[in-house]
């Protein structure tokens, strides 16, 4: 038998050097500091942080596209982008991202541990950065990432597997990774961090596997960790009292914070959304109110303690998350936030105190209970004896999921993204065992009889307008100077809307549902519209009648006609 | 309680690879690598793994191997599960179904070295779409060597994850190239030749990174129990 002479196999590479992506992008990142951040709507050419500034308004003062010319608008480029190979989530990710955008460059992260920079004229992809991430990773609501910090010439982003990265903002190189969670313990990372000052802050994901829930803040030049603040107390601490004095039911007690808060620098105060407790829906093996599950914490930016919070349902039974954001604005000379909860009512806070200053529902059907004006929560409906199927409204992705509301300083409108969906839920005790879903019910959500709609509510909680929607609405709304509100549908379409009547005045129809959160920004004087457009992850949850809606995977970019450069790509 | 079994392959059942090092070793067998060998070995249910498999390079192998599986554990494999699979023709081309059964392959665990660098050696298997290991286990995450060696006579290539992004390299007939990756622990990152179907047919495989995460990661809790 003749003997066959190997030879070398070519040298492996990146495969992301296999793509048009150039390798570098222009260092606009390096002058990002926290001042600017600080002052982010005065550079409205711009969306420098996740919310577009640290009020989480989701408003920009761009008015080129408005309500006389947004009919004319017209895709600009789109950016589109599929995995090679098995990944984790593959029939559950989705593209939830918030775009930063610096000075002509657009930074995203993707599902799966993607990073890109964007040329964001063009769309014209810079670099990319790709973190493995173990396929059998803890994920209860699909593969899902919702965005990056960009400060101090870094690309911040959380990775499915609980790290917590820098890039270098002009080739994509990891400069600093540190491990912030457990993965064994179910624990993961999906949130946008938000750079405060010299930190970066992540909270971490994993209730529903029955974690502990932290927010933590790291060095941004480092990545040494400065301090981590949980969200669930150790017996002996503020808060302990709401849980039971024997067993280990706060060990497992959840309270995750996995959207992005928002800042005030007056008050130095973050305020963050903490998720629901665990159980989700078997809350006999945790009596009490379960502090601080379901709350707005309020958390000293320097020292990671909790100053105050307001706890928007206590002793939760319907997986009420309080995660979505915190909108930071003024009324009557006050500091007031206004948060639009899971359980169908919006919360408005003193956000110097906590004072409860206003609550009011935003949806049609509550049936679970029942908040009164003064704060009085009455639950009437509930997961309560072993086996037996009650049915609630809204189900457990709530009457909004985390999906953001956006507030105009124009028009002191609310825009909010509103589902209207019921569930059906049967307690079923189970063990707890790290790394298993902890939910304690069989869960089916209604896949009929169901509506969605943008409404906009006026700061005393009079509902202005309605644009109403057949299908649950699922994504983000942004505001603009141009009286103009845009959202995106689950059936894939994304509308412009007239802010003050709520006339639909535009629509595109990308293909895929919509779960994300749009921006806009403006580069040589042009004003664009971002949308990343990418049905999925917990779809079962918050609108399984489109369960079999098409994934998709691009970022759509709109601009008006004139001047438009899609030369990106070679 | 646990049932033993002795498998013994017959002589010279194995084909010579050619120019093999072996920087991992067997740890079970539970397919086949040509459809001349039968008595295949077992697999086990618990992560207690015992009878390891050494091989040789020459055609004269023995392979002992002594495999145990804990009765009545949830979710193990049943004890012929070697046996139906190759049976039933999941464990080879061509036979039940089209291609072969994803991750039926040979489990083998990286080498770690002084500095706690790791490599393994992965070869593509004559005429049956698989890579062998198909499963290589690494005691912790970081770095890791990997000598891809194409033994089969059609071109493949190898996708691997890595931390900053995925290694791609060409594996034309006949041909040998060493990648290295970064791989963060623990959990299970799959690779694949991704081109044509050679992933439907075969050529997916894992890369198992076992340990903890540091304890400065971990949650401030007493022990929790596990499934």
């Amino acid at each position: 038998m003749t003997a066959i002479e190997y030879r070398q196999a070519p040298p492996p590479v990146d495969f992301g050097s296999l793509t048009t992506a150039t390798g570098t992008a222009p260092p606009v990142a390096q002058g990002v500091t926290y001042e600017r951040i600080l002052d982010a709507r005065s550079e409205p050419q711009n969306w420098l942080t996740y919310y577009g500034a640290y009020d989480g308004q989701r408003y920009s003062p761009l008015d080129q596209i408005d309500t006389q010319n947004v009919q004319r608008t017209t895709l600009a480029w789109v950016f589109s982008f599929s995995p090679q190979g098995l990944h984790a989530g593959q029939s559950t990710y989705a593209f939830e991202n918030s775009p930063i955008v610096v000075d002509g460059v657009m930074y995203v992260s993707g599902w799966d541990g993607w990073v890109w920079a964007l040329d964001a004229k063009t769309g014209q992809l810079l670099w990319q950065y790709k973190h493995a991430i173990p396929f059998d990773t803890s994920l209860c609501c699909g593969n899902v990432n919702r965005g990056v910090a960009v400060a101090h010439g870094k690309v911040f982003v959380c990775t499915l597997n609980a790290h917590v990265l820098a890039l270098d903002a002009t080739t994509g190189a990891c400069l600093w990774d540190v491990t912030s969670g457990d993965v064994r313990a179910g624990e993961s990372l999906t949130v946008a961090p938000l750079v405060v000052k010299d930190r970066v802050v992540v909270g971490s994901s994993g209730g529903e596997f029955g974690v502990r829930g932290h927010l933590d803040a790291y060095d941004v030049e480092t990545g040494e960790r400065v301090w981590r603040c949980y969200t669930i107390p150790k017996p002996g601490e503020p808060g302990s009292e709401t849980w039971p004095a024997e067993g280990e039911a706060w060990t497992r007690g959840g309270g995750n914070c996995w959207i992005t808060g928002t800042f005030d620098p007056d008050t130095n105060l973050l305020y963050w959304g903490t998720g629901n407790p665990a159980p989700d829906f078997d809350g006999e093996v945790r009596p009490g109110d379960n502090l601080h599950t379901d709350s707005v914490i309020a958390v000293d930016a320097d020292t990671g303690e909790i100053r105050w919070h307001y706890q928007c349902t206590p002793h939760d039974l319907w997986d009420y998350d309080s995660n979505m954001e915190c909108i930071l604005f003024e009324q009557d000379g006050r500091k007031l936030l206004a948060h639009f909860d899971k359980n169908g009512y919006c919360f408005v806070l003193d956000r110097t105190n906590g004072e409860r200053v206003r609550i009011f529902p935003f949806v049609d059907r509550i049936t679970w209970g029942e908040i009164t004006p003064d704060g009085q929560v009455t639950a009437r409906i509930y997961p309560d004896e072993e086996g037996v199927e009650v049915h609630f409204y809204p189900g457990p992705a709530g009457a909004k999921e985390w999906t953001h509301a956006a507030y105009s300083q124009k028009t002191g409108l609310f825009y909010v993204p509103v589902q209207d969906t019921g569930a059906r839920v049967a307690r079923r005790r189970r063990e707890f065992k790290e790394s298993i879903p902890y939910w304690g019910a069989a869960v089916t959500v209604d896949a009929e009889d169901m509506a969605g709609s943008i409404s906009a509510f006026n700061a005393s909680g009079e509902e202005v307008w309605r644009w109403r929607n057949d299908l649950p609405m699922c994504a983000s709304v942004l505001a603009t100077a141009g009286d103009l509100v845009f959202a995106g549908t689950p059936s894939g379409k994304f509308v412009a809307l007239d802010a003050r009547s709520g006339e639909l005045l535009w629509q595109f129809n990308c293909g895929s549902g919509h779960h994300s959160s749009p921006c806009t920004y403006s580069v040589d004087g042009k004003q664009y519209i971002a949308v990343p457009v990418g049905w999925g992850a917990w779809v079962e949850g918050f609108l399984p009648g489109m369960m079999g809606g098409p994934h998709g995977q691009a970022m759509f970019v709109f601009s008006l006609p004139e001047g438009q450069d899609s030369s990106g790509g070679r | 309680m646990f049932q033993r079994r002795r498998t013994r392959w017959p002589r010279g059942t194995r084909a010579r690879r050619p120019g093999r090092r072996r920087h991992w070793r067997h740890q079970s067998r539970i397919d086949h690598h040509d459809t001349e060998t039968h008595g295949d070995t077992e697999t086990h249910g618990d992560t207690e793994t015992h009878g390891d498999t050494e091989t040789h390079e020459d055609t004269e192998t023995h392979e002992d191997t002594e495999t145990h599986e804990e009765v009545g554990s949830v979710a193990t494999l049943t004890p012929d599960r070697s046996e139906l699979l190759h049976e039933l023709g999941l464990d080879r081309q061509n036979v039940g179904m089209l291609g072969r059964l994803l991750a039926t392959g040979n489990i083998g665990r990286a080498e770690e070295g002084p500095d706690g660098r790791m490599s393994a050696e992965i070869h593509i298997v004559p005429d049956q779409l698989v890579w062998d290991p198909q499963i290589l286990v690494l005691p912790h995450g970081g770095d890791l060597d990997i000598e891809f060696v194409n033994d089969d006579q059609n071109t493949h290539c190898a996708l691997v994850p890595s931390n900053g992004d995925s290694q791609w390299m060409w594996l034309p007939n006949y041909s040998r190239g060493t990648m290295h990756v970064t791989l963060d622990g623990p959990g299970q990152y799959w690779f694949s030749s991704n081109i044509g179907n050679d992933e439907g047919r075969g050529l997916i495989g894992a890369i198992v990174v076992m340990g903890d995460v540091p304890a400065s990661a971990r949650l401030d809790r007493p022990p929790q129990p596990r499934p």
